[in-house]
């Protein structure tokens, strides 16, 4: 009895020795001025195109603090930040918040849509059409000689991605293929360069990338290779046209550069997004969580495409007239360019 | 033939070994008045942890999970030689409450050390006794953080340690004994996370005042029978280390322990 008194004050004794957090320095307040402190301390730390874009994120500092008080409410806290967070003109900058979600869509807002995917279903694919993927991707036939596919996003598993190889297996025996991914926004890269390698004809270097690696804004790591290598499986090498617009956007983009060097790839329609960030999340003491952009990417040139976007091949829209009598230019100049390569 | 005959032996080889494995144990075993030098000891239990890696998150993630530990002691007149290999996974959150969906974080932690003590003195007619001491200690912390919409990051750190180490046992009655032990780095080489994700992993040797820790150790050993013990035993460990970014990790060990003398 004695014995199981002693083990069982040890055992207390040893619970209430418990350590843990007291030499944690302990998270900062849930207070507005501290969320503002942590976000701006955040972004100067890792966000990466301070240089680039000319941005001297001191001076909002000193424009937005003040604005902020004890006596700020988040959903005034909120409108501050994103008015501070706009001035990035990023498209991987986000702020999630139960008051709304900032974000920054100019990028594809201030242009035309050049896409509706509706008008190819009912206008073009008259034979039919089918969806797989869980949605990602849709495809059917243009003409006899021509199968269209539509990537809506690199967004999902690898398992999702993996079922272009059905899609591909359908279209083997036709002599040109439109790969569309207009309004695709990105997701994974590594998605999408699993459908690019499907269609690579040799191991390329299509883009390169510095990491923001030190507390100094241009403090960057050495320009890393990103490539792209030929799928061990059948490649589809006939003429393709990679349709874009602006609303194609990070790893979608990352697509287009590992696409538009091959040479059966004619890439038609409107300039990309430019969004070249590869974001990062993070959250706040009160639970808000916010996105940044944390490298700078590339193209094999070393020119910078952020917020300027890939220039196509073939520069062409959608004028709002001929998108209201249901007809895609875009999908139009792409049959024709495919069909002049037959010949 | 040949490779039957080859195999016939090798059984039998086999077999030889076990059988004197089995009898040197039971001549181990058989010698009542022999002081046992050598402990072998299986831990498991709970842990209780706090990480706050500012390269991942501004927040500290806290959770708990289980460790297992593996470990082999040699008790002599006047040193102490220890060897122990653990293992511990769990699970933590962000201390804040986010709006999409929670973000969390698997922590695994592997250690492997070696400690030898040598005795130095002796209190109260021997009921206390004071060892001085080193450990090597081989420490790797890997934590993956699962953000919403299914995206993740890698963090970590792995730190080889040579420790300065003052261990103190007290003998209370016959069957029970408490012994305290810390260790503190003189010396460590860490390979932590570069700041940017994807950067080279540069390894650093760093001394006291760059890489902070102190592992803490508080055991209640109880005699069970001549040839098991069990051990309850709390420990603690800290460390910080300030580059690229501060991390931070404290982890609250309570641990049982089956120990088998030999």
């Amino acid at each position: 009895m004695r014995k199981i008194r002693f083990i069982s004050l040890f055992l207390v004794l040893m619970i209430f020795c418990s350590c843990q957090g007291l030499f944690i320095e302990p998270d900062s307040d849930n207070t507005p001025e501290k969320n503002f402190e942590i976000l701006w301390q955040e972004f100067d730390r890792y966000y990466s195109y301070f240089v680039y874009k000319d941005i001297d994120w001191y001076s909002l500092y000193n424009q937005y603090r003040p604005q902020v008080s004890a006596q700020t409410s988040d959903q005034e806290l909120f409108t501050i930040l994103s008015s501070m967070l706009d001035i990035l003109k990023d498209g991987h900058v986000n702020l999630y918040t139960p008051h709304g979600i900032y974000s920054y869509d100019a990028w594809w807002s201030d242009y035309p849509a050049n896409f509706d995917l509706d008008i190819i279903r009912r206008n073009y694919l008259t034979s039919g059409y089918t969806t797989a993927g869980r949605g990602t991707f849709t495809y059917g036939k243009l003409t006899d000689e021509i199968g269209y596919i539509h990537i809506s996003s690199f967004v999902g598993s690898e398992e999702t991605f993996l079922e272009i190889s059905g899609i591909l297996e359908k279209f083997r025996d036709l002599k040109g293929l439109v790969v569309d991914i207009r309004h695709n926004g990105g997701g994974s890269t590594s998605n999408s360069d699993l459908i690019a390698a499907r269609f690579a004809d040799q191991k390329r270097l299509y883009a390169y990338v510095k990491w923001r690696n030190g507390p100094e804004h241009d403090d960057f790591t050495e320009p890393q290779e990103l490539i792209i290598e030929p799928s061990e499986e059948w490649r589809f090498s006939k003429p393709v046209a990679l349709l874009t617009n602006r609303s194609v956007f990070s790893s979608a983009e990352d697509f287009v550069l590992a696409m538009r060097d091959f040479p059966h790839i004619t890439v038609i329609g409107d300039i990309t997004g430019g969004g070249a960030g590869n974001p990062i999340l993070r959250e706040l003491p009160n639970g808000w969580v916010y996105r940044l952009s944390r490298w700078q990417e590339l193209t094999p040139e070393m020119e910078m495409y952020e917020g300027i976007g890939l220039m196509p091949d073939v520069l062409v829209g959608i004028l709002e007239e001929d998108l209201a009598a249901g007809r895609d230019t875009i999908l139009e100049t792409a049959i024709t360019t495919l069909e002049f390569f037959f010949d | 033939m040949i490779t039957l005959f080859s195999r016939h032996k090798e059984v039998t080889r086999i077999f030889n070994f076990f059988l004197i494995l089995l009898i040197s144990f039971h001549t181990l075993l058989a010698q009542p008045d022999r002081p046992k030098k050598n402990f072998i000891g299986l831990h498991t239990g709970a842990l209780s942890s706090s990480i706050k890696d500012e390269l991942a998150s501004p927040l500290t993630y806290k959770g708990s999970g289980a460790p297992i530990q593996l470990s082999y002691r040699f008790m002599g007149n006047k040193n102490r030689h220890s060897v122990s290999l653990s293992y511990s996974r769990s699970k933590l959150f962000p201390t804040a409450e986010l709006p999409y969906g929670q973000h969390s974080l698997d922590h695994f932690q592997f250690d492997l050390a070696y400690s030898y003590h040598r005795f130095l003195a002796s209190l109260f007619r021997d009921r206390v006794k004071l060892y001085l001491g080193g450990v090597w200690d081989n420490h790797v912390s890997v934590r993956e953080l699962y953000y919403i919409w299914n995206m993740s990051e890698i963090y970590g750190e792995l730190v080889s340690s040579l420790d300065i180490s003052p261990l103190l046992e007290f003998k209370m009655s016959k069957k029970n004994q408490i012994t305290c032990q810390l260790a503190l780095p003189v010396m460590a080489l860490v390979i932590r996370s570069p700041y940017a994700q994807k950067g080279i992993v540069i390894p650093k040797i760093t001394t006291l005042d760059r890489f902070i820790r102190f592992k803490n150790s508080l055991v209640l050993e109880h005699t069970l029978s001549r040839f098991f013990n069990i051990r309850f035993k709390y420990q603690y460990i800290y460390y910080r280390y300030p580059e690229p970014q501060r991390v931070q990790s404290g982890t609250d060990h309570f641990m049982v322990e089956l120990v088998f003398k030999l």
